[in-house]
């Protein structure tokens, strides 16, 4: 199998740029045996907020059930009490991921001055900014320019659209919307029909081949072709099942993105949140076992994050937009714990949860455990967030 | 949620688009109504002057006549004028580029480019600037006049007989390639000639060579017996050869076809060809009516989707819609890769168009140069660079400025944007852009400008954009 070359890491800094010792060998994950450098972040990006109360549930705090008498979860149906924390029944397996020790939850995640609009809110996540501060670039595309910078592939992003986070400005970063047309339209050359204009056909079926680093992807995809875990069927368990196969197939990505959208429950909550999240639980597990029995769910992270959580207080069927939420981390050799303070309800903020823990504390950790990079050297300070590696 | 039904792009836009390089028009159409602007644009003077580039160069033939000697002096002599005229071609082509790009009459730039693929011509076998000024400059006069008038200013073109070789065809040695091409290529098609016509063609044509300012006849190498093309026969020169392929059945649908492909659909109906020619039949070939016709009700009831957008259209609609500062030769130099060389197309046939103008790389590309435009790719800089570096092209600088009339909200950016750009968007694109700008973004916010430049570099990459 094709080995790459040394990767150079360069850094932008006020000064200019700074030249950092080669150290990381994009080695294809498979092969690579116990070399820790060979890590893959994974992002789940949850679209509209998702209820993090109604997630990671406070069961023992009676307020829960006062703000919430309509949408709160019964306290017999949560799923791993623990210390008064437990999760949302559809997400029976986040359970067993947790009592196997390879999640964790960061509790009240957030940042100063939250925004509740959800484009706003998307926007400084994926930024990494002030909430007063305003980036064109995004936290992952700044990463990817210093540490990335001779890889053809540097990040995959599964969805109908670029995603800011992994916008740089010298790395390629490829937004896949669909492998399965890929695979189509390799297979049917010009025989498959998409709409009632040929044109637009033969312009679509050269849109998926003209993605660039599509030859590295067909190859890894070769590379993996035997290997068929079962996933669950739904449409975010079949983006994760791209992605194993990708990593299996060696693919030298370091990042891996995609989103899932329907988390912005004003009303009917209750069902639609439950359908959520079992499609999370669902995709996440069949990821998780899939990694497991490979081992490489030491190498693998995923870290599952929304914009902003709902307020505290329900209204009708519903919810509105909040501020700070739970993240889940799960593999990447994580202590498996549940970090921070459980949600303090009463002392609240405008109705929101008041954040304990900036989010990128969390990126700076995932950056300096899983690259040993100095998150800095992308302008975040925040300290990492400790216990979580 | 965004609530964002499907739509087809604003008419008096996709009109614009048609009928010139980019949406540019579009204002100017919804004032007059499409006939009236067509109206305008077929009677306006298009006014043509001379390059400087091309008036400081050789022009009758004792002068171009020196440059070669001089070229066969050495190999250093000869490459010298060969680096000279490479530069010229790129000023040529970039002086194209500039008109199309900021004519009043983009209409009229559109017909010359047209009628320039249909009578092809190429620098790199014409290799005098001069020859292909009057070349052009023949078609920019002749182009709403009299379509036979104009076959037989093609054929006289010096351009033209150096292209095709016909100033090696003597009344001895006869080479039949301008006679063949005067037949498939210009007036009747493949199919509606035999081999002896294309013969008795040549024949006619024998002994017309160069000239000072256009092709003339030495009597020395010219055919003065009798020839025989379409079943007549008389001591024929190429006039009148051309006044019997007029006569021809097929002569005005071979056009009326071309026409229709060229400005509105790759794969034209056959009841438009059939009605189209006929027109130009009944006007006796005179193209101004017959364009006139064509494009007030083409316009009038298309809804777009049926072209392949060609790479020069590409360009001035980004340039347009991003108000980004035109470097003309840095245009040249990217429509020569994206395939549509100006002025040098790569066979006698021209650009083919439909399909021919897109490949994986070809999509790739433009892409890249969307992320270029608004991200700064510095990769792609980086290899842009590189091979620019032969050309002159002084330096090239984008700061995209989108200027959106109705900022309200994310719903009327994206709908504004769509009618602009997209002939048909769909629900799988909309669902995306309802992502990109969340309906609770904010126009006024700082760095609004930038999200909404993230739209228009989603919608220009989409396949949609790609066609007209």
């Amino acid at each position: 199998m094709e080995r790459r070359s040394f990767l150079r890491l360069t850094a932008t800094t006020a000064g200019g740029f700074l030249l950092l010792p080669n150290f990381l060998r994009a080695q294809n994950l498979f092969t690579s045996g116990e070399d820790t450098t060979d890590n893959v972040l994974i992002f789940i990006q949850l679209n509209g907020g998702n209820d993090g109360l109604n997630t990671f549930i406070p069961y023992d705090n009676p307020l829960y059930y006062d703000l919430r008498p309509t949408i709160g979860i019964a306290k017999d149906k949560i799923i791993n009490p623990t210390n008064g924390m437990g999760f949302h029944p559809a997400l029976k397996d986040f359970g067993t991921m947790a009592q196997e020790g390879n999640l964790s939850v960061i509790q009240n995640v957030g940042y100063p001055n939250p925004n509740r609009s959800h484009f706003r809110s998307q926007e400084i996540w994926q930024t990494a900014s002030d909430s007063q501060q305003f980036v064109n670039t995004g936290w992952l595309g700044r990463f990817m320019d210093i540490m990335c910078k001779n890889q053809e592939v540097a990040s995959l992003n599964i969805d109908g659209m670029d995603n800011l986070a992994l916008k740089a400005i010298s790395t390629t970063s490829i937004t896949v919307k669909d492998f399965n047309k890929i695979k189509n339209y390799q297979a049917s050359d010009n025989e498959l029909k998409l709409s009632d204009n040929p044109q637009l056909d033969f312009m679509r079926k050269l849109q998926y081949s003209s993605v660039e680093g599509m030859v590295q992807i067909n190859k890894a995809l070769q590379n993996a072709q035997n290997f068929n875990e079962p996933y669950a069927d739904n449409a975010l368990a079949e983006n994760l099942k791209w992605m194993s196969k990708l990593i299996k197939g060696g693919l030298d990505s370091k990042i891996y993105y995609t989103s899932f959208s329907g988390f912005d429950t004003h009303n009917n909550q209750i069902q639609t949140h439950q359908k959520q999240l079992k499609i999370l639980n669902d995709a996440l597990f069949s990821f998780y076992s899939d990694m497991k029995q490979n081992k490489l769910l030491n190498k693998v992270t995923v870290v599952v994050f929304s914009e902003f959580g709902r307020r505290v207080k329900e209204n009708g069927t519903g919810t509105d937009h909040g501020t700070a939420g739970p993240m889940f981390i799960i593999g990447g050799n994580n202590t498996g714990q549940v970090l921070g303070k459980n949600p303090d309800l009463s002392n609240l903020d405008n109705g929101d949860l008041i954040y304990e823990n900036d989010f990128r504390s969390v990126y700076a950790a995932l950056l300096r455990d899983k690259f040993n990079f100095n998150p800095q050297l992308i302008n975040i300070l925040t300290p990492e967030i400790k216990g979580l590696f | 949620m965004l609530t964002l039904k499907p739509t087809i792009m604003e008419s008096n836009h996709l009109a614009s688009l048609l009928l010139g390089f980019s949406t540019k028009s579009a204002d100017r159409i919804k004032k007059a109504g499409i006939s009236n602007f067509v109206n305008e644009q077929l009677s306006a003077n298009n006014s043509l002057s001379m390059p400087k580039f091309i008036a400081d160069g050789p022009k009758n033939l004792q002068e171009i006549g020196a440059i070669k000697k001089e070229a066969d002096k050495s190999e250093k002599a000869s490459n010298d004028v060969a680096r000279e005229l490479n530069k010229l071609s790129f000023d040529w082509k970039a002086f194209i580029i500039q008109r199309c790009n900021e004519s009043d009459n983009p209409l009229r730039e559109k017909i010359n480019l047209f009628f320039q693929n249909h009578f092809v011509v190429t620098q790199r076998t014409v290799k005098v600037p001069f020859w292909i000024y009057k070349h052009y400059e023949a078609i920019n006069t002749h182009s709403l006049g009299n379509y036979k008038t104009l076959v037989k200013e093609m054929v006289y073109s010096n351009a033209m007989i150096k292209y095709l070789d016909n100033h090696q065809n003597k009344k001895d040695a006869i080479n039949e390639n301008l006679g063949r091409e005067l037949l498939e290529l210009f007036t009747l098609g493949d199919g509606h000639y035999t081999e002896a016509d294309i013969k008795n063609t040549a024949l006619a044509l024998a002994g017309l060579t160069f000239g000072d300012e256009k092709g003339v006849y030495r009597n020395a190498t010219r055919v003065t017996t009798a020839k025989t093309v379409f079943g007549k026969t008389g001591i024929f020169n190429i006039d009148d050869v051309i006044d019997i392929i007029f006569e021809q059945a097929n002569t005005p649908y071979f056009l009326a076809e071309k026409v229709l492909k060229w400005f509105f659909y790759d794969t034209p109906p056959k009841e438009l060809i059939e009605k189209y020619g006929k027109l130009l039949k009944d006007n006796h070939f005179e193209l101004k009516p017959f364009f006139q016709a064509l494009f007030t009700e083409e316009c009038k009831q298309s809804k777009g989707g049926n072209q392949i957008k060609n790479p020069l259209i590409y360009l001035l609609q980004v340039h347009y819609d991003l108000s980004l500062a035109p470097n003309y030769t840095f245009m040249a130099f990217l429509l020569k890769n994206q395939g549509m060389d100006i002025y040098d197309q790569p066979n006698v046939k021209g650009w083919k168009g439909g399909h021919d103008w897109m490949t994986t790389q070809l999509y790739t590309e433009r892409n890249q140069f969307i992320d270029f435009v608004i991200d700064g790719n510095v990769q792609f800089e980086k290899t842009l660079n590189k091979r620019l570096e032969k050309f002159n092209v002084d330096s090239v600088h984008f700061e995209p400025k989108l200027t959106i009339e109705n900022k309200t909200n994310a719903q009327e950016i994206i709908n504004e944007l769509c009618d602009r750009m997209i002939f048909s968007t769909n629900p799988e694109m909309l669902a995306s852009l309802g992502e990109l700008l969340k309906y609770d973004f904010d126009p006024k916010a700082e760095n609004a400008n930038q999200a909404i430049l993230r739209v228009y570099q989603y919608l220009a990459k989409s396949p949609e954009f790609q066609i007209v």
